[in-house]
């Protein structure tokens, strides 16, 4: 058996896990980060939601405002992770409103700096939800999007003329159906704030490399795009299918794998129009290239990144976690890493960080236990799900979780494991199917779990 | 007012066979159903065709039927079935008896019978429980009904007749003490209309006794339900049956990209309003279990519950006990019934009917169903169409054994446009040109229609990848309106969902976890409400069916 010692390991590279790990690298500590397969984050839509809806027994209400509403969220809800992150019951109300937020807007800034490096960079305030289009024709309130989706905002929208551009073959997108839905939901848009849009079209382009295809994958027409003379053929053809149609802007479902940013500031100058890229259901580029600029930040930040590696076994002694074992999936290899602390973000049920297996749903690695949540019990299948397939309150057993103290240790029966910090969706008490806050409780769980095994490490840890 | 000979009330197995033969015969019929055609009893089965199976020891009058009727199915409708071949495997000593008798009843009927030794058997079906005693084989197709049905509507309306989905009887005209016609309404124009007739036919399955009633008579039923559960792959090559008197889980079935496993039984009473008990489901998983225990580790995906039109049987009979043979009788002056019976009997059961119906006007008709190809049952080769068409080979494949020799005419409608035969539901590899095709020929309205005729939505991701896709076709190519589309498409993952809350754990929850996260999280269905119809689930007048 091979192996490291370790500072901190990182179990799941996902938004949260990566975030945790950039975090603890900064400040100088050896951290590992390990990943079995590609996780959810790559199949995500690519924007990060920090909070787009409040429900309760009144309804639901959108926010446009996500620092009002993670506030109102971290008063009202003491054991919501944001209310967690600001202190959970042991802070009063108002104080633990703000200590969440003021954790959040850092760990949102440290994700906007990093990823400035990198191409499309992210743009977004946490005091104002933008409103994105998707590539089902939809739309939703989100707060960061990468910069190839930002002039797609429907909030600032003004007599806008929308053309949506398909690709002959590509049938993951429709612009007939997805020109027509929104034009159809425009009113609802109207109800939410003042948007004009004055018309949508939608047309369909070719590409001649993919002369006669016709199931091309949204991967492969992105890095299609990349190359120099098939992005000059799409600028080209953009440029005639909207001349003389008098325009403002131009929707796509993909503009690129890499070079994205650059290929919509060409169409921009070639057809005088804003042109965005549309957040989209997977297989989704922009989710993996999400996933991508996370694993660069972090590298550049020091974290080791160990792919393809399923930890078989957790030795924890006395409430603390020593060590790891973990299997290589590509080679069979077994190896033992050690290390002070550690962060837990596996995820959640989509992710593998949760699996349910004989109708209990469980944590596989520390085997943790999942609280009852309202009337969704971890060990009692029938009461996950209710008849309607998408409530808006969403279904129990999204709310499932670990549970973890107000320093985000996590709680075994015999107690909180005093080194290991739990991060991301893994966590219980929140919805973000629902709630649209995916990412931000990611982004901010995993910078307090960072933060909490620095401090381990520096004080307690030797 | 319209005017027919006869009005066949129901578009399952029952009425697509009557209304097949009538038209057949030369009488001007109109079917009329309140759904979808197979949207109710035919349209829950679990799919397979014996010649005669357990039958030869629990019904032999049934079995007799079968015996004569799968052999007709099979040279009119080959398309519709495919060979797989049933092993009845014994796991308990005392159920050897019944393998015994099983061999010898059905050589009575000639159907042979093949002893299969443990370990030949384990080599045929290498997932087969190891712990297996014996096991005999006999001749067994997995049958599609909906494609075998649509083809006899095809067929009946090559004939003539007239098929009318989404219209639903309300009320039976009678004219003194005979019944003289129809008042039906039309679910997607709301047109409410009269068709007079001089007979009419119903054919509805357990809903028979409800429309009986409206004409203020009786037809005797015990409408049967029975549970039938998905799993995501095809687990065996042959269909696995316990060898012991039927019982609930005794059925193991590979049908197209999945496994059904089958089935319970117990009476319903309202067969609108069936609920499926969760420990059916257990049961079933875990009896089958005990023939392939790899059961305990796939993926279920769905269950589902589809309700027998038995006949009443004298008290004290046991729902397993009750003959499934049908029978036709003249509920009053111009009304005739039909009870019983199943798929594998279908066009006996229309030529039952229908020779009570040419008796009773006196014609004088002979029948000739049993000679008459369906339309698809022409063989086409696979690797011919793929290159005619330049398609993806699985996709001539799949799609031949969906619509058989009707594959022929779905691509040759694409030759101007080849981006038409683009897959669009990857699980089932259903193209473009197949939902068209459903749309333009088959008369498919909402996408759960479509669904009946190509398979969208019914593999292992259940719609999540595909729904949104065949509503965007909808849209392009029909030029639906938008919001109802929506509507629709959020229905059909309504209806979808209905079987799948049932088995929401393990990986299935997780794959349901996956259509929430795209639906709801990205999609922002759960929010947008103005997506979603004012109520779910097929559009049935209800009120007027209670009596």
């Amino acid at each position: 058996m091979v192996g490291q010692d370790f500072d901190v390991i990182v179990i799941g590279t996902g938004m949260a896990g990566l975030t945790a790990a950039r975090q603890i690298a900064k400040h100088g500590l050896r951290v590992l980060a390990v990943s079995r397969g590609l996780g959810a984050t790559s199949v995500s839509s690519g924007v990060i939601d920090i909070l787009g809806y409040i429900s309760d027994e009144n309804g639901s209400k959108i926010v446009l405002n996500p620092k009002k509403g993670v506030w109102e969220i971290a008063f009202r809800y003491p054991q919501h992770p944001y209310g967690i992150i600001g202190g959970g019951l042991e802070v009063e109300g108002e104080e633990r409103a703000d200590r969440c937020l003021n954790t959040l807007s850092k760990a949102i800034t440290f994700f906007k700096i990093e990823g400035k490096k990198y191409t499309p960079e992210y743009l977004g305030e946490i005091d104002e939800n933008i409103l994105v289009m998707n590539t089902i024709g939809t739309f939703k309130p989100t707060c960061l999007a990468p910069s190839t989706m930002c002039p797609g905002n429907l909030r600032l929208f003004r007599n806008a003329r929308v053309l949506f551009v398909g690709f002959r073959g590509f049938p993951d997108f429709n612009p007939i159906y997805v020109s027509r839905s929104v034009s159809y939901l425009r009113s609802n848009l109207h109800k939410i704030c003042r948007i004009s849009i004055e018309s949508v079209d939608s047309a369909y382009s070719h590409l001649s490399t993919f002369e006669g295809r016709r199931n091309i994958e949204s991967f492969e027409l992105a890095r299609a795009l990349d190359r120099e003379e098939i992005s000059k053929e799409m600028v080209h053809r953009l440029k005639n299918l909207t001349d003389k149609k008098n325009l403002t802007h131009i929707a796509l479902p993909i503009a690129g794998m890499n070079r994205s940013g650059e290929n919509l500031k060409n169409i921009r100058e070639e057809t005088g129009l804003e042109t965005f890229e549309l957040p989209s259901v997977p297989p989704s580029v922009a989710g993996y290239r999400l996933q991508k600029l996370l694993e660069r930040n972090a590298r550049r930040s020091g974290v080791h990144i160990l792919k393809s590696h399923k930890i078989t076994k957790v030795k924890v002694q006395d409430g603390v976690c020593n060590s790891v074992v973990m299997e290589s999936l590509l080679r069979k290899r077994v190896s033992k890493y050690s290390a002070k602390a550690f962060v837990l973000a596996t995820g959640d049920l989509i992710a593998g960080g949760l699996i349910s297996d004989e109708r209990v749903i469980r944590e596989p690695l520390f085997n943790l236990a999942i609280p009852q949540i309202g009337r969704a019990k971890a060990d009692d299948y029938t009461s996950w799900l209710v008849s309607q397939p998408f409530p808006a309150c969403g279904h129990p057993y999204a709310r499932l979780g670990i549970n973890v103290d107000n320093n985000l240790r996590v709680i075994h029966e015999r107690g909180a494991i005093k080194n290991v910090y739990g991060a991301g969706a893994i966590l219980s008490g929140f919805d973000y199917s629902v709630e649209k806050n995916g990412f931000g409780v990611c982004l901010a769980t995993g910078h307090v779990a960072g933060e909490n095994a620095i401090d381990f490490v520096r004080h307690e840890g030797g | 007012m319209e005017k027919a000979d006869v009005v066949v009330i129901g578009g399952g197995a029952s009425g697509a066979a009557t209304t097949r033969d009538l038209a057949m015969r030369g009488l001007k019929v109109i079917m009329i159903e309140r759904g979808d055609i197979c949207s109710g009893t035919t349209g829950h089965l679990q799919g397979g065709a014996s010649l005669g199976g357990r039958y030869v020891i629990s019904d032999p009058l049934h079995a007799q039927e079968i015996n004569q009727e799968v052999p007709i199915l099979l040279k009119i409708a080959s398309h519709c079935f495919r060979s797989i071949g049933n092993l009845f495997v014994v796991t308990e000593p005392e159920n050897l008896k019944y393998k015994d008798l099983l061999l010898k009843e059905s050589r009575k009927y000639g159907v042979p019978m093949e002893d299969v030794k443990p370990a030949e058997a384990l080599r045929r079906e290498p997932r087969l429980n190891p712990e297996i005693i014996a096991a005999v084989e006999q001749p067994f197709w997995s049958m599609d009904p909906f494609s075998l049905i649509l083809s006899m509507c095809l067929s009946a309306l090559a004939h003539g007749a007239d098929i009318r989905t989404y219209t639903e009887t309300i009320g039976i005209l009678e004219d003194g003490k005979t019944v003289t016609g129809v008042k039906v309404v039309n679910h997607i124009t709301g047109k409410i209309s009269t068709i007079k007739c001089t007979l009419v036919v119903v054919a509805a399955g357990p809903w028979s006794s409800i429309l009986a009633n409206m004409a203020g008579t009786d037809l005797p039923l015990r409408p049967t339900a029975g549970v039938n559960v998905v799993l995501s792959r095809r687990l065996v090559n042959m269909t696995i049956s316990h060898c012991r008197r039927p019982s609930d889980g005794d059925i193991i079935q590979p049908h197209h990209t999945t496994t059904v496993l089958g089935t319970t039984s117990w009476p319903v009473i309202d067969p609108d309003n069936v609920s499926i008990p969760r420990d059916h489901i257990n049961s079933i998983l875990k009896e089958t279990a005990k023939l392939v225990p790899i059961i305990k580790e796939t993926r279920v995906i769905r269950a589902y519950a589809g309700v027998r039109p038995l006949a009443q049987p004298p008290p004290g009979t046991s729902e397993r006990e009750i003959s499934r043979s049908s029978k036709s009788m003249e509920l009053k002056n111009g009304l005739v019934g039909i009870v019983g019976g199943d798929v594998g009997t279908s066009r006996l059961i229309g030529k039952r009917a229908s020779d009570l119906v040419c008796k009773l006007l006196g014609v004088r008709a002979r029948c000739d169903t049993d000679n008459e190809p369906l339309p698809g049952t022409k063989t086409v080769d696979p690797t011919r169409l793929s290159e005619k068409y330049n398609l993806f080979h699985i996709l001539a494949h799949r799609s031949i054994e969906r619509f058989g020799s009707i594959s022929e005419d779905i691509f040759g409608k694409t030759t101007k446009r080849p981006h038409h035969r683009q897959i669009i539901c990857k699980c089932e590899c259903v193209s473009r040109a197949e939902i068209e095709y459903a749309v333009n020929r088959l008369k498919a309205y909402f996408i759960n229609d479509i669904r009946r005729r190509t398979r969208i939505g019914m593999g292992p991701c259940q719609g999540l990848y595909c729904a949104h896709k065949v509503a965007a076709v909808l849209v392009e190519e029909f030029n639906r309106p938008v919001q109802k589309i929506h509507k629709d498409l959020m229905n059909f993952l309504w209806m979808r969902w209905q079987g799948q809350k049932l088995v929401g754990w393990s990986h299935q929850l997780r794959q349901q976890a996956m259509t929430g996260a795209l639906y709801a999280c990205v999609g922002n269905y759960d929010k947008l409400t103005e997506l979603h119809p004012r109520r779910y689930g097929p559009k049935f007048s209800k009120s007027s069916h209670v009596s």
